[in-house]
Order: structure tokens, then sequence, then C-alpha cells
């Protein structure tokens, strides 16, 4: 088995307020491993933690108990970050021209020419800003300063990604570029770590993922399988009415959600009615209907 | 050492107009007082270098109280601090800019003292040592206060670096005088107007060494604050 690529332990952070002397648990016993060459999700509502458990992995913030490692040195540890490509949520540069600026942060990793000089060109090339390379990055759009912020994570060529919400600000174009770029990344064996709210990118790209509310991981597993659900089936028939059987009718094809136990009472009533059953497969939930669920039911039990 | 190069040198180029500003002032005041009169007058002269030194201390002061502030109200530190950089390193890498910026102002100060004595045929004498002491001055100034900043806001760390730096001024009316040296800014910034230095004078490197020593030891302290202190504030 590979090593942990990340890995927190037991991780847990309180803020607290200097005038209110209010306590806030950002994080509650985090515990999570994501595996060399992987793609990971990290998912939760705003408040979550997600953001305050990066910085700690970065070293950025202190854990008030529990910590872990980053490809097996301790957070905080300097010299490891150098193999570690990081993007900030609301990504904050200098006002330079965007190749000077990701030479920059290449050469803090220690990099020098003509290595540096050929990843900053790959890197600026890949998010697609070559064009704009001589151009200050304090006239860009926020959607391109968020390119120039992935540049600069990508130009030490990175064993370990980490992205908090790293295509927020990207139009779908500049989404699907940056799926690709990470999916390419997967398959030179990186490792990724995603945090976002766009739940459909998850979907597609993460193998696994984990949901994270107020502090504590609440469902983490992998993403297919997640996706599925046991206990319910989804059966498409034809000829059939769909307000009477209560499904869905698209292009002629009604579509059925039933539970496991009553499959085969359904499909007799559909041949029964003079239906014909096109298919039955286990019915496949959306990450977004997963994540209101959890949260929404996490919310209620709190109360 | 190169991180330390790199922060400082990309934090002087942020504070490049600051520094132009200051640069422009000491050439620009230097020129005024040149360009009244037949000579400029040596009191004025005098007024000039002490003003001057005083800026080049107050701006020391005022780029170390905020350098750490600014970085993390701007959030640019989050991507510096992302890399292969460890905190003694960031902190070394501000002192050493904030060092580069006086010492452009202090550099702009002996060429326009010089250009000065040229103008009133004196001889420019122990400019140069005298500015250094006055960069000495400057920086050590900066390493307290940027001491202060690593756990207090720029208001508080300016307080807490005044009163520090002033410390000596009073324990030496209270208890003696060679208390004025224990933390010698005031004192290297004196002797290096005093006008017994055109005769007979001579480096006082011992207080040098003093001052070198401190400055690294408030380094030591600040980098040690620095690394138990969060850098950034829960976004979410």
């Amino acid at each position: 088995m590979m090593a942990a690529a990340l890995q927190f332990e037991s991780l847990s952070r309180e803020y607290r307020g200097v005038l209110s002397g209010r306590t806030v648990r950002a994080l509650d016993g985090l515990s999570l491993a994501v595996e060399a060459g992987e793609i990971f999700g990290f998912l939760g509502p705003n408040g979550a933690g997600k953001t305050t458990a990066l910085h700690i992995a970065m070293g950025l913030l202190r854990s008030t108990s529990g910590g872990g490692h980053l490809l097996g040195k301790p957070f905080g540890d300097a010299p490891t970050r150098s193999r570690i490509g990081f993007l900030a949520e609301n990504v904050a540069l200098y006002h330079r021209p965007a190749n000077k600026l990701v030479r920059f942060y290449g050469a803090l990793n220690g990099m020098r020419d003509p290595e540096l000089a050929a990843r900053t060109r790959e890197v600026l090339e890949a998010v697609e800003l070559s064009g704009d390379a001589e151009r200050n990055v304090g006239k860009f759009s926020r959607g391109m300063l968020q390119r120039v912020g992935l540049a600069q994570a990508l130009v030490n060529d990175p064993e370990l990604l980490l992205l908090d919400e790293p295509t927020s600000a990207l139009d779908p174009l500049g989404r699907i570029a940056v799926r690709e770029l990470l999916l390419r990344a997967k398959a030179q064996g990186k490792t990724i770590f995603l945090s976002s709210h766009l739940l459909s990118e998850v979907e597609l790209i993460c193998d696994r993922v984990a949901i994270l509310h107020r502090g504590k991981v609440v469902r983490l597993g992998n993403t297919t399988e997640l996706l599925q659900s046991p206990e319910q089936a989804e059966i498409m028939a034809r000829g059939i009415n769909a307000g009477k059987f209560g499904g869905e009718a698209a292009n002629g094809v009604v579509k059925l959600r039933v539970g496991t136990s009553a499959q085969r009472a359904t499909i007799e009533r559909v041949w029964a009615a003079g239906g014909e059953i096109v298919s039955v497969n286990p019915a496949r939930r959306s990450l977004e209907e997963i994540f209101v669920e959890l949260t929404k039911r996490e919310t209620s039990d709190k109360r | 050492m190169r991180s330390v190069i790199l922060i400082a040198g990309n934090f002087v180029r942020e504070q490049r107009w600051v520094v132009a500003a200051w640069v422009a002032m000491a050439f620009g005041l230097a020129g005024l007082l040149a360009g009244f009169g037949d000579q400029p007058n040596a009191e004025d002269v005098e007024v000039y270098v002490s003003q001057q030194a005083l800026y080049a201390v107050g701006l020391g002061l005022f780029l170390a109280v905020s350098a750490i502030h600014n970085e993390r109200r701007s959030r640019r530190i989050v991507a510096v601090l992302a890399k292969s950089v460890s905190r003694s390193q960031y902190v070394a890498g501000l002192l050493l800019g904030v060092f580069a910026c006086c010492a452009a102002h202090c550099l702009s100060l002996a060429l326009a003292r010089s250009w000065l004595a040229a103008r009133m045929e004196l001889p420019a004498g122990n400019v140069w040592i005298s500015t250094g002491l006055v960069l000495a001055a400057a920086w050590l100034a900066a390493t307290v206060a940027m001491f202060w900043s690593t756990f207090s806001n720029p208001l508080g760390a300016a307080i807490g670096s005044g009163a520090l730096i002033g410390a000596p001024v009073v324990a030496a009316q209270r208890l003696g005088e060679q208390w004025m040296q224990s933390l010698p800014v005031y004192w290297l910034g004196a002797l290096a107007l005093a006008p017994h230095r055109q005769a007979g004078w001579e480096i006082p490197w011992a207080v040098l060494a003093l001052a070198v020593a401190e400055a690294l030891a408030f380094w030591m302290a600040a980098s040690w604050i620095f690394s138990r202190r969060d850098v950034t504030a829960a976004i979410e």
C-alpha cells in the first residue's frame, strides 16, 4: 500500500473572539488520508472548515490539537513545501508581469534557470496565458488572476497539489481547461487535493470525496460508490402513463425511481399496463443531492 | 539565502515609491540649500543633516512596523509562505529589504552631504562613516520594530519600538551615561551628528558590534515568535 500523500490526524482548531471571548470550533477531530496518485474532493458548506484545514496543512495556521503529515513530513516543514503546489481561495499576488511573478514563486521554491525559465513558459501556456505573459497581473480579471495562481502552484512541478476553489472565477471554457489540466497531472502520478463548491466538477474528476460539516467528516468514500444508491432502482419504461406511475417522461420513455423492495412489483405493474421495460439500474444520485441531504441532516441533528 | 534575497528584492520593489520620495527629499533639500546664496549656510546644513538622519531612522521604523501587517492584510503572504520559505527566512528577507531601502536613502544623504561640503569648500571629513552610523541606527531601529510587529499591530509596534529605543536615554539620565549604549539607536545617531566627528574621531567598533549582536537577537526573537503565529485568519 502506498503512503498517504496528505494525512490529517485528529485535527482540531478553535477560533476565539478577542473581544467577545466566544469560541468557534472550525475543525473537530478531522482525520483523513489522501492516497498518492488520487484526486480527492474536499467538500462542505461555507464555514465547514475546509480552508482552515488546508491552511493548517500548509503551515499558515496552527492547530489547537492534533496534526498531520504532508508527503511524510509534519505540517509546517518548509523544505517539503518545495514539492507542493498550493492555490489559495481568492488568490492575492504581487502586481508584476505574469511571467516575472511565476518566476519569482518558482525561485522561492529553489528553482533555477534554465529549468525555471522553461517551466514558467510551460505553465503559462498550460493555463492559456502565454499571450499575456508580459502584462502586469494588476490589470488582470479575476479569472486571469486565478489562472496565474494556478501557474504559480504548478511551476515547481509538484508531487502534491492543494487547490482551494481553483475554478470558482473561471468561465465554462476555463473550467474545462483546468479539469483537463488536473486529469493530465493525475496521469503523471500527481496527487490532487481539491476543495470546491462546484460539485459537478468534483463529480467528474475526483476518485474519492469527503464531505465536511462543522469541522467533521460526515461522508467519505469512493465517488462512484457514493453516487450510487443501493436502496433505490431506476426503471426506464415505455408505453405507460407517467402520471399514473409517478414517473418522469422524456422522449417517450418514463423514468421511475422506486425502492429495491418494490422493484419487482413495479416491473409487473408496467407489464400489466401493457408497457415495456427498457432498462433497470441502481439509481444514481448527484453529488449535489447527497451534499444537500447530508448537510441538512447534520444541521437538523444539531438542533 | 536566495529566498531571503528574493523576498528583500521584492520588498524594495513594493516600496520603490516611498524610497524614491525619501531619496528625492534628500537631494531636493540639499539642492535648495545649495541654491540660495553663494555658499550654503553651515547652520542650515547642520539642521538638514540632523533632519535627514532622523528621517532615515523614521523610514526604517515606518517600513518595519507595517511590513508583516501589510503582507497579511493583502493576503500576499499566503503565496510566499506556501513556498519553501521558513518564517525566519521571511523575516530576514523583510529586514534585508528595509535595510536596502534605508541604505538607498543614506547613500543619497551621503552624496548630498559630500556635494554640500564641496560647495562650502570644506573637507568631506567623515561624511561616509557618519552616514554609515546613521544607517546602523536605522537598521537597529528597524529590527526592534520588526520584533514588535510580529505580535502587535503597526500602532502598537510603533509605540513599543519607540519605548524600547527611548529607554536607554531615560536609563542614562537616571543610572549613568554608559546606559546610553545599551540599545544604541539614539547613541549612534547622536554620534553621527556630533560636531567632534571632524577631528581625532574613531569608529566605535565595540558599540557597532553590540548593535549588530542586538539586531541578530531581535531578528531571532522575531522569527521565533512569528513561527508560532497564524498568518491567515479564517477566510470562511
